[in-house]
C-alpha cells in the first residue's frame, strides 16, 4: 500500500469510529448542540462513503466498521457528549493532516478541506481553539 | 518562498491582533483581550513554526524582529469593527495558502494545512455560536 492509500484507510477508520460516537453522544445533548451532533454525524456518514469510494477507486478494499467501538469515558451527561465530540474532531483532524502530507492533487484538496472542518468543529464544541490542529505532536 | 509568503501572513495577523488588543473598549473588557490575546499567542507559535525555530516546541515568542511591513489598513477604533476585520483577515490567510499547501512538499504541506485550519477555527471562534 502506498502512503496515501495508508492514510485513506487510518481516515475511514476515524470517520466510521465518528459515525458511531455521535450516535451515542448526541442523545446527551439538547437544543443547539443536539442539531450540531445531528450535523456532524450526517456530515461524516457522508464522509465514509467518499471515502470508501476513493479507496475503492484504487483497487483497494476500504476497512469495515466494527460493530461496536470504545468510548474512553462513560457518557451520561452534556459535558461527557461535548468531550468525546471533541476527541472525534481531534483524531479525524490527525487523519486528514497526515493525509494532506500523503497525497497530493484532488485528494490532498480534500484533506485539507476536512481537516479545516475537523478543526473548525472541535473549537465550537471545545470553546477554545489550538495552535495547531492535526498535529498533537507539536500541542 | 512558501514559507516566506505563510511568515508574511503571520507577521500581519499578529500586528492586526496587537492594534484590536491596544483599543482601549478591548482592554476594558476582560474576557475579549484574554480571548484575542490567546489566538494572538497561537499566531505566534505559527510564525516559530515556520521559521523552523520551534523544535523546543510552541513558544509565545514575540515576532517584532520580523522586517515585513504589510501595507498598513485603516486601523479600527472600536471593538465590533476590530472584531470584524479579525474574523476577515483570519478567514482570508486561511484560504490565501491553499495554493502553497497544494504545492508545497509533504512537510510543508501538512504544517500550512494545520495553521490554515486553526485560523479558520480563530474565525469561528470569534464569530461565537454554538456548535
Amino acid at each position: 500500500m502506498t502512503r496515501a492509500s495508508t492514510a485513506l484507510q487510518a481516515a475511514l477508520g476515524n470517520e466510521h469510529a465518528a459515525v458511531y460516537g455521535y450516535g451515542v453522544l448526541a442523545v446527551r445533548l439538547a437544543g443547539a448542540q443536539r442539531d450540531a451532533a445531528r450535523n456532524a454525524f450526517d456530515t461524516h456518514r457522508a464522509r465514509r462513503d467518499i471515502l470508501i469510494g476513493l479507496i475503492e477507486a484504487q483497487g483497494d478494499k476500504p476497512v469495515a466498521a466494527a460493530p461496536a467501538y470504545a468510548v474512553p469515558f462513560p457518557v451520561a451527561t452534556a459535558a461527557d457528549a461535548t468531550r468525546l465530540a471533541t476527541q472525534l474532531e481531534e483524531r479525524l483532524g490527525a487523519s486528514y493532516a497526515d493525509l494532506v502530507q500523503a497525497a497530493s492533487g484532488d485528494t490532498r484538496r480534500t484533506a485539507l478541506e476536512w481537516l479545516t472542518d475537523a478543526a473548525v468543529r472541535a473549537v465550537r464544541w471545545r470553546g477554545t481553539s489550538v495552535a495547531f490542529p492535526g498535529l498533537p505532536e507539536r500541542a | 518562498m512558501v514559507r516566506d509568503r505563510a511568515l508574511a501572513a503571520e507577521t500581519d495577523l499578529l500586528t492586526r491582533y496587537d492594534a484590536a488588543i491596544a483599543l482601549p473598549d478591548v482592554a476594558a473588557d476582560s474576557a475579549l483581550k484574554a480571548r484575542l490575546t490567546a489566538i494572538r499567542a497561537e499566531h505566534a507559535s505559527h510564525a516559530a513554526a515556520i521559521k523552523g525555530d520551534d523544535k523546543a516546541g510552541p513558544t509565545p515568542a514575540d515576532s517584532s524582529s520580523s522586517s515585513s511591513s504589510p501595507s498598513p489598513s485603516p486601523s479600527p477604533t472600536d471593538a465590533k469593527t476590530a472584531l470584524a476585520g479579525l474574523v476577515k483577515a483570519e478567514q482570508d490567510a486561511a484560504s490565501g495558502r491553499t495554493a502553497d499547501i497544494l504545492a508545497a512538499d509533504g512537510g510543508t504541506a501538512m504544517l500550512l494545512a494545520s495553521i490554515a485550519a486553526s485560523e479558520s477555527g480563530h474565525a469561528a471562534l470569534l464569530l461565537g455560536g454554538a456548535a
